[in-house]
């Protein structure tokens, strides 16, 4: 047996099984398929909060290193040259006991994120029932919306969600620039996907962003509602 | 488990991810990319060292001493003298061939002449040894890596100094050092707090050559009307006769008599200035192998680098002026132990620090510090700045041997 197929027996199918669960629940309860991707997307990203928060927060630590050592990297790069900067370099990687292959390697949740995120793709796209299913003004679920006089609206909506999540994210213009510049390459890359994909996904980021507001500004800036209900939130990180 | 070549309508699947996964994957490319550089770039390192080292042979030694430079042949000979007295085993690696013009080395003490360069640490990074005694600082850190087969590394310092003007990381991986003196010792720990390292042992140890130094001393000429002030600039481009040219040297020698020291490396690097220099007419020129004769003859030193000023000032109890460049620390460790020269400050009675602006106030300068000298204050300094003067070669031998029983 293929090790490809023995990963996918063990690591996938049980969560494939999960998420038909939910979508089939959701499908049962939500009056139409939109609104039920819509609640599946909310309930997996309800699921996943505690990885989102634990990845959050390794990541945050591991910015915090990398900016300590980046400032380093760059005074030594700034006095010297050649084999010497290559050796004191790689005295402050020493020193930080950092390497970035580990770093690579530590970051676990990453990969489990990446795992769901793909179980995610599988299910829906191995779903017939979107076709010729309307959503709102959106003729086909298994078809571009098309829905700005042919443009396609929820790949932007995505982006935008997604720039300003990845702005909420990070002050450091190098992230932010960084982020934008994937953003928009996701942009080319889904503009042309099917409007299911693009209803989970977008409400996906969503929740990111919402999440990243929360973090935020969630203390100053909203009513004391609100507060406690971003207060729950981030909890479940 | 992910496949990323299981796409649809040419989407790979790595695109539907959020902002926090895509910064994470970049991260992650990021570091494959640069893990893979440094691995490329250590792999043609190792390569070109194993080449340099070819079918060497080693022998066990119990403490070698490595010494990179014949100058540094001062501050090893009388702790190896030392060693010898103590019957302890001691084998002498010199990047340079030592002949019959060097001061012969004890009975017993053994010789080895190494390549210099990267074909000698190549030997040296083999080698093995109970303690690996050397000045040559960032062991571990460029060529000159850690043998598995030495069980401790002992830096000897060959000048009073602190570790503020030194290259980046240039003590952190010795398991001990042989301080000269407090500041140096101070200046250690906190680089080890800064950079979170386990703390090395630090000896309070004093400058070996200093020793030396003293009992050579040549008794102080007999007073005369006319003061004689000595110039030993470094050489370079912030060096006094690049500066100010040599016009510095003619205004001095209008008030007092000069001798003039030319440093040994600029006749290598500033040919041409060495030369307009040895000419100067109306000064006495040295160019002898050690300053020791030009120093006894001096009542005031006029200088720019740190190693002659303080022999100057401590071995031979003497006034400094000192032409302060201020030095950018911005690339050195002085940089993370911020501030200013802690030896300069406390030095400042005697060693006194004249502007680059103030230069042509020099001869009122010179009689101004040679009217406040005092030897009983440099020597009250001296007691608080450096460890056991003229006494630390006994010291370190000491040490070593404690370092050896311990091992």
């Amino acid at each position: 047996m293929p090790l490809s197929l023995v990963l996918e027996t063990v690591l996938l199918d049980p969560v494939l099984t999960i998420f038909r669960h939910i979508f089939s629940f959701w499908q049962g309860h939500a009056p139409d398929l939109g609104l039920a991707l819509v609640a599946f997307s909310l309930t997996i990203n309800l699921l996943l909060a505690p990885i989102y928060g634990e990845m959050e927060r390794y990541e945050a630590s591991q910015s915090e290193r990398r900016t300590k050592i980046q400032r380093e990297v760059e005074r030594i790069r700034k006095h010297f040259r050649g084999r010497e900067r290559y050796f004191y370099i790689r005295t402050i990687y020493r020193h930080y006991k950092y390497s970035p292959a580990v770093a690579m390697l530590g970051s676990g949740s990453l990969l489990l994120q990446i795992c769901v995120f793909y179980t995610a793709y599988r299910y829906l796209r191995d779903q017939p029932q979107f076709a010729g299913v309307a959503f709102g003004s959106i003729p086909s679920l298994a078809e571009p919306d098309r829905l700005l006089w042919g443009v396609n609206l929820l790949p932007m909506l995505m982006t935008a969600a997604n720039i300003a999540s990845a702005f909420l994210r990070s002050n450091e213009r190098r992230q932010r620039i960084q982020a934008s510049a994937l953003a928009a390459m996701f942009l080319v890359l889904l503009y042309s996907s099917p409007a299911a994909m693009l209803v989970y996904w977008t409400t996906n980021n969503f929740v990111s962003l919402v999440r990243s507001l929360a973090r935020r500004t969630g203390r100053q800036v909203w009513p004391s509602a609100w507060r406690a209900g971003f207060a729950r939130l981030a909890e479940l990180d | 488990m992910l496949d990323p070549s299981r796409i649809q309508g040419g989407l790979p699947v790595f695109a539907y991810i959020d902002p926090g996964t895509g910064s994470a994957l970049v991260y992650v490319i990021s570091g494959v990319v640069i893990s893979l550089y440094f691995a490329m770039r250590g792999l043609y390192l190792r390569l070109r060292e194993a080449v340099a080292r070819g079918a060497a042979r080693y022998e066990k030694c119990c403490i070698a001493i490595h010494g990179e430079d014949p100058r540094y042949e001062i501050t090893f000979l009388p702790v190896i003298h030392c060693l010898a007295e103590r019957g302890v085993d001691v084998t002498y690696f010199t990047m340079y061939e030592r002949d019959d013009s060097f001061d012969p080395l004890p009975a017993g003490v053994k010789h080895r002449s190494i390549p210099p360069g990267m074909v000698g640490y190549a030997y040296l990074n083999h080698l093995a040894a109970e303690i690996l005694v050397t000045t040559t600082p960032q062991l571990d850190v460029m060529t000159f890596r850690r043998s598995r087969r030495v069980r401790h590394y002992c830096h000897l310092p060959h000048a009073l100094g602190e570790s503020r003007y030194v290259r980046p990381y240039a003590y952190d991986f010795f398991d001990s050092v042989m301080c000269c003196g407090r500041i140096l010792e101070r200046n250690i720990r906190r680089m080890e707090e800064i950079r979170q390292l386990p703390q090395k042992r630090l000896f309070a140890t004093g400058i070996p050559h200093y020793d030396i130094l003293l009992r050579e001393r040549p008794p102080d000429r007999a007073a005369s009307e006319r003061s004689v002030v000595l110039v030993a600039p470094s050489w370079g481009p912030m060096s006094i006769f690049e500066v100010f040219g040599t016009s510095l040297v003619k205004a001095v020698a209008r008030h007092y008599d000069v001798i003039v020291r030319p440093h040994p490396q600029m006749e290598r690097s500033q040919p041409e200035l060495y030369s307009e220099v040895v000419q100067l007419e109306g000064v006495t020129v040295d160019t002898g192998r050690t300053p020791l004769s030009a120093m006894a003859a001096a009542d005031i030193l006029i200088s720019d680098i740190s190693g002659i000023m303080h022999e100057f000032a401590f071995v031979h109890e003497k006034p400094v002026l000192l032409i302060d460049h201020r030095r950018d620390v911005d690339g050195l460790e002085g940089y993370l132990l911020g501030g200013d020269s802690e030896l300069k400050e406390l030095c400042r009675e005697f060693i006194t620090p004249v502007s680059p602006s103030e230069v042509d106030k020099l001869p009122a300068l010179i009689a101004t510090a040679m009217h406040r000298h005092s030897r009983q204050r440099i020597a009250e300094v001296r007691e608080d700045l450096v460890y056991n003067f003229g006494r630390s070669a006994p010291t370190a031998a000491r040490q070593l041997q404690e370092i050896l029983q311990c091992l």
